[in-house]
Parts: structure tokens; C-alpha cells; sequence
């Protein structure tokens, strides 16, 4: 390196240091200011999300084991368009691939044992969502939409969003609504017989939220959200099987309300550069399924530049009230009815690692870079359940992803 | 709209706050409370007060106890000191004995023994910083926050207003400035910089959008004795005041970095204090001992930031 771009380093770094500690003596006491981006911010990540192989005793001797794994290409610009107004565009690609869980069987011992669909399953799914914000003195008025795409499945989706501020931006009071037309054509449904041709749902959702500065270091949140979806809310590639060998339709009703209540509690430990986030999930809908979630993630920064971030989750759930892991011999087609893993009873416990660094260039102009590396690992089961499960479903999952992402603003 | 203005007189300069809202009344209540915090800060860090935070420190000295100071004081510390650190020693809070020994309204230039003496008394180096304590080893070593104390109460003031729901409006305390925000019709304020030599006349005007604007110049306080300008801008290293640029300006997020970035760029003289405004990456505009002019926003074009 030349003396005269080390010499430019050390100058950048000066910048830096003074405009931090200068930023720090302001406080940080403000809550986010409302105004739009000043900055244009564009970002990439790639992540790979794979499960683990079934357990051979989950599943029938010589059956297929291998799960799915999803590659995800994600990116987005977000910029300033007037000092008012900011816009933002998402795009994703993703690609899917593996085996999923077709129906449920017993063994020997009566056990449920998961049957994996015996094709493999190469999908792919674009995405592109747009979203505008509109800001005034006292808050922000945010429009979005979204349309996605797979070979099997469009899904078309609109919202609103905003905020007010009040009591200096102490408090904030956020809402929003949005609406989502989906349409499901299912592949292979000439080969499968119990596979509708083609089928749609709707969702509609709305939320009401709040946001509370208690005091310099710690921030309360609250929010309340609906959702309702309608129509085909079944899933077309799993199955119902009732012992000796006849399979019916994985079969739900075509409503579904659910309600979430979430608490979050922020606080940032001055001492030792860090902030605890806190937070609590109740949920519960009319397809009688509940669940309890509780996370806590760590931000650790080690000084200006790099920032490390524990977190942990904890999630249990009871079962569908028409959740059944097979059919009986004795017993005929149910009204509702669905062996889908993620509607039995279940427990589950993830812990992961992200890793920021923040670096700066100057060639050009001055472009502030954020390189993060990410690991997750994530395990459901039974017994994680926080009431106790008779029979597990042999389907549930286990996974791992890791992400990799660079973000610049310039 | 409206435009309010309010100009009265702290900190040893004239100060004014244009600022937009829809009823007078309402930035009435802003424009006070942005005074009496001014007030505050004046009350708090003047170096002529009894009563002052910067007075109780400065008797402190020569206690190796030292002496325990609240957050803000130690926040300021810190910047001082992070400033210290990023100016090979020029930025230098320490530096009050010196203003003692060359006191400008007199007309007299110090001996040399005299400032040699005062030297001794100054270092940011000697002084021990373990927030909360600081401890002034030498007795007679003085704090001055006169270098960066103006700049940092912008500052405060634009986050005041901005807090109080003011989106359109202009800080300026004896020429150091923060925009808060544009004219509401999207116009950028235009900031006249005064010419070094003729106070009265603009040696260049620049248009301020946002964040921090100060200058620092050999004009603002200084005497000529003999025929030679003594600034009030002294090297802590030599004692004395410094020669070279005539004045800086640069823009910056906070008004804070930018006055310490001129103060800086004064400090390094003609050649040094370019490349480091330079170097920065701050928008700059100086003008040098002969009056030439130069920086990133001497082009007419580049007076947009």
C-alpha cells in the first residue's frame, strides 16, 4: 500500500472516530428520527437452508431419507427519491429441491413412520416486492406490493402501513393492512388423483402495534396482529393414509383466523457495549392450534466495526384439532383432516451466530460496506413440547442455515 | 409556513435561529428553550465563571486525586480526547494556561520565557483521563473548551429544535452553523463565508442542505502588533499562534466535527491543514496566507452539498 492511501486510511479513520464519539455526545437518547433515507442502500445475500436427513427409523426400511434444502438469492436497492418520499425493490430467487413429507404409515410397533414423496421436487420461486414510504412531521405512510412465483403457485399481495409519533417521538403507534390472492396449481395432478387442478386462497391481515421509550437505554414494543386467511388452505402434495392402504386428501377447512399478541423489551448496556433484545410471542387460531415463543438475541459490538450477535428461540405448540398422524383401519375420512407435521404437537429450540463487519471505501465516493456471515441451527421434537406428546409425528424437522451478505450505502 | 427568526448574543457572538413552523407561538417556546440551553452550556464550560464545571476542574489541578466530573463533562472528555488522539496532539483542551499568557485584548506579544513557563502547564499527554476521574497533575494546568464548546452547542441546539418537531430550519452561533433540514420549498440555505481580511465581505457564499458548517479563521480573535497578525488559534506544541491558512471551512454531519476539523487544518499550517481537510473527504474551502483560495468547494460548481 502506497504512504499516500495509508495516509488516506488513517485520515478516514479519523473521520470516523470523531464523528462517532461526536454522535455518542449527542446522545442516544433520541428515538429513530422519521425521515426519509439519506442514503442509497443496496445489498446481496446468499443462504442455503438444509434439513437433516430423516432418522432411519422414522421412515420405512430403503425408503428415501434425504430432506429439502432451498438456496436463496436475495437483493434489494433502497433509496431517497425526494427528502418525503423513499422506495425500496426486493428481489428473490430461490430454488428448491429434495423429497417432502408425503403421508404417514405405522411400524411394526405401531409407531407412525414418515413416507417421503418419492420424486424429487426441483422448484424455483421469484419474488419481487415493492414498498414506498411517505413521510410527514408526525409520522410515516407506507404502500407496498408483491408478486411471487413458482411452477405451481402466483401469489399477488398488497399493503399499507404507517406510523404516528407522539409525546417527542417517545412514543409511536404503528398499523397497517394488507391482502394477499394466491392461486395453486399443483404439478403432476393428472398422475395424482387426489391432487386438485387448480385451487385459490385469499389472506387478509391487519396489525396495530406500539412502541414506548422508557428511558435512554431501554425501548418496550407491542404489537397485536390478525390474520384470516380463506379458500384452499389445504396442501396439495401431502396426504392422509388410513392403515391396510387407502389414502385420502390432506383436507383443511378453508378458513383459518389467527391471532398473535408479541411483547419485545430493548435494552442497551452501556458498560459493556451491548443490547439485549427480549421478546414474547402468543398465538392462537381457530384451527385450535397455540403456541408460545420466547427469544432472546444478544448485540455484542467490539468497538466501531465488528458486532457479534448470540440469539436463541424457544417455540412450543399444541396440534390441529383435526391433526391425526394416520387413519386407523376402524376409522373412515374425517371432515378435516391433515398427518402435515407442522399442525401435530411440537416443540422447538434454535440457536445461531451473525457476525457483522463494518468497513468503509472511498474510491469514488464514500461508500460504507457491511459484510455478515450467518449460522442457524433449529431442532423440533416432541419432547420439546411444552404439554406432553402421546405420539410425535415422525416428520418433524431439523435444519441448518447458513447466509453470507453484503450490504454498501452510499 | 413561516419563517421566525431569532437572533440575540451568547457565547461571546452573535447567534441567530431561523426557524419554520405554523404558529409563531409554538417556535416562540423552541427558540427559548434552544436559549436556555445555550445558556447552560455557557454557564457550564466558561472558563471566567466560579460557579463553572470547566472552573472546578481547573482548581483541581495539582491534586493527584483529581477530581470526578458528570456524564456530559466526561462525554466531552472523551471527544476531547478521541480529537487528541486523531490530530498528532494539536486538538488539545489543555491549552488554557496559554490563553492566559497570551491575552489579546492587551496588544502585548508575551515573552518567550513567559510562554515557555505557560508550556509546561499544557498537554492533553499529562493529564490522566480514566472517565469519571480526571486528574490534572500539574498545578495551574487549565482546560479550555473554547476550541470545540461553540461547535457542540450547534449541535445540540438543531437536535432540540429537531426534537421539538422543527424539520425546516438554521443553527448559527457566531458563524458556525447546522441546517436542520432545507427551506420547505426544498431550497438549500446559501451561507455567506466572510473573506479573512474584510470581515464585511464574502469571500465565497456555499449552499447548506444539511449537517454542520464552521469556520475557523485568523480574523475572528486576534491583534496585530508591529505588523504581524496574532490569532487566537495557538499550537500547543510551540506556544504560539499560528501562521498559515487564513481561514477553514468545511461541512460535516455535526457542526462538532467540522469546527474541529478547521481547528485542525489551522493547526497544521498552509500545506498540512489542506491535505487534511483534504483527506477527510470534507467538503472545504480555505484561504491560504496570500489570500489564494482552494478546497473541494472553491469551484462555483462544487458549492452544492
Amino acid at each position: 500500500m502506497s504512504r499516500a492511501r495509508r495516509e488516506r486510511r488513517r485520515e478516514r479513520a479519523t473521520l470516523r472516530a470523531l464523528t462517532s464519539s461526536a454522535l455518542a455526545l449527542l446522545g442516544a437518547a433520541k428515538a429513530g428520527a422519521d425521515t426519509a433515507m439519506e442514503r442509497v442502500e443496496t445489498s446481496y445475500s446468499f443462504s442455503t437452508y438444509s434439513e437433516d436427513e430423516l432418522a432411519s427409523s422414522k421412515t420405512l426400511p430403503g425408503a428415501e431419507r434425504e430432506r429439502y434444502s432451498i438456496q436463496t438469492h436475495q437483493a434489494s436497492i433502497a433509496g431517497p427519491i425526494t427528502e418525503w418520499l423513499d422506495l425500496s425493490i426486493d428481489v428473490t430467487h430461490e430454488k428448491m429441491s429434495g423429497a417432502s413429507p408425503w403421508y404417514n404409515t405405522q411400524d411394526a410397533a405401531g409407531t407412525p413412520i414418515q413416507i417421503l414423496s418419492g420424486a424429487t421436487i426441483d422448484d424455483t420461486r421469484n419474488d419481487i416486492a415493492l414498498h414506498a414510504n411517505y413521510y410527514t412531521e408526525r409520522g410515516r405512510l407506507g404502500f407496498g406490493g408483491g408478486y411471487s412465483t413458482e411452477n405451481d403457485y402466483t401469489a399477488m399481495s398488497f399493503g399499507t402501513d404507517g406510523t404516528l409519533n407522539f409525546n417527542e417521538k417517545n412514543t409511536q403507534l404503528s398499523g397497517g393492512f394488507g391482502l394477499s390472492f394466491d392461486q395453486i396449481d399443483p404439478v403432476d395432478s393428472d398422475l395424482y388423483t387426489l391432487r386438485p387442478d387448480h385451487e385459490d386462497k385469499q389472506s387478509y391481515t391487519g396489525f396495530l402495534g406500539f412502541s414506548q421509550v422508557l428511558n435512554r437505554r431501554s425501548v418496550l414494543d407491542g404489537s397485536f396482529t390478525y390474520n384470516w386467511n380463506k379458500g384452499y388452505l389445504s396442501d396439495p402434495y401431502k396426504e392422509v393414509f388410513r392403515i391396510g392402504g387407502i389414502h385420502y386428501a390432506d383436507d383443511r377447512p378453508n378458513s383459518r383466523h389467527q391471532f398473535a399478541f408479541l411483547l419485545r423489551y430493548n435494552r442497551h448496556i452501556e458498560e459493556t457495549e451491548s443490547t439485549i433484545h427480549l421478546s414474547y410471542q402468543y398465538y392462537r387460531d381457530t384451527w385450535d392450534v397455540s403456541s408460545h415463543m420466547a427469544e432472546l438475541s444478544w448485540y455484542q459490538n467490539f468497538g466501531d466495526s465488528f458486532q457479534l450477535i448470540p440469539h436463541g428461540r424457544y417455540y412450543s405448540q399444541t396440534g390441529a384439532g383435526f391433526y391425526v398422524p394416520y387413519l386407523p383401519t376402524t376409522q373412515g375420512k374425517l371432515a378435516d383432516q391433515t398427518s402435515d407435521y407442522r399442525l401435530s404437537p411440537y416443540g422447538s429450540i434454535s440457536f445461531g451466530l451473525k457476525a457483522e463487519y463494518v468497513l468503509h471505501s472511498s474510491w469514488l465516493r464514500d461508500v460504507e460496506w457491511r459484510l455478515n456471515a450467518a449460522v442457524e441451527r433449529y431442532h423440533s421434537s416432541g419432547d420439546l413440547c411444552l404439554s406432553t406428546v402421546s405420539v410425535e409425528a415422525p416428520g418433524l424437522v431439523s435444519f441448518t442455515v447458513f447466509s453470507l451478505g453484503v450490504r454498501a450505502s452510499f | 409556513m413561516l419563517l421566525a427568526r431569532y437572533p440575540w448574543k451568547a457565547l461571546g457572538s452573535p447567534c441567530e435561529l431561523h426557524l419554520y413552523g405554523d404558529s409563531r407561538a409554538e417556535l416562540d417556546l423552541v427558540a427559548d428553550a434552544a436559549q436556555s440551553l445555550v445558556a447552560r452550556i455557557e454557564r457550564t464550560y466558561s472558563r471566567y465563571r466560579d460557579d463553572s464545571v470547566v472552573t472546578a476542574i481547573n482548581r483541581s489541578a495539582g491534586d493527584s486525586r483529581g477530581i470526578v466530573v458528570d456524564d456530559e463533562t466526561a462525554n466531552l472528555l472523551d471527544y476531547a480526547d478521541t480529537a487528541w488522539r486523531h490530530s498528532d496532539g494539536l486538538f488539545d483542551v489543555t491549552s488554557g494556561s496559554l490563553r492566559k499568557v497570551w491575552n489579546l485584548k492587551s496588544g502585548r506579544v508575551p515573552e518567550r520565557d513567559e510562554v515557555t513557563r505557560a508550556l509546561e502547564r499544557v498537554g492533553w499527554a499529562k493529564a490522566r483521563w480514566e472517565r469519571p476521574r480526571l486528574v490534572l497533575p500539574v498545578a495551574g494546568m487549565e482546560l479550555d473548551f473554547g476550541g470545540f464548546g461553540k461547535e457542540w452547542a450547534v449541535d445540540c441546539v438543531a437536535e432540540l429544535c429537531h426534537s421539538r418537531g422543527v424539520r425546516h430550519g438554521m443553527v448559527d452561533l457566531g458563524g458556525d452553523l447546522r441546517a436542520i433540514g432545507r427551506h420547505p420549498d426544498g431550497r438549500p440555505w446559501v451561507v455567506g463565508i466572510r473573506d479573512p481580511r474584510e470581515p464585511a465581505k464574502a469571500m465565497a457564499s456555499l449552499s447548506l442542505s444539511r449537517g454542520g458548517l464552521a469556520t475557523s479563521g485568523d480574523y475572528e480573535r486576534c491583534m496585530v502588533v508591529d505588523g504581524v497578525r496574532y490569532t487566537h488559534i495557538l499550537d500547543p506544541r510551540t506556544g504560539w499562534p499560528v501562521s498559515g491558512l487564513r481561514s477553514a471551512t468545511a461541512l460535516a454531519p455535526t457542526c462538532l466535527v467540522a469546527g474541529t476539523a478547521t481547528t485542525v487544518a489551522m493547526l497544521k499550517g498552509e500545506r498540512g491543514g489542506a491535505r487534511f481537510l483534504d483527506s477527510l473527504g470534507l467538503p472545504n474551502l480555505r484561504m491560504d496566507a496570500r489570500g489564494r483560495i482552494s478546497g473541494s468547494l472553491a469551484s462555483p460548481s462544487a458549492r452544492a452539498a
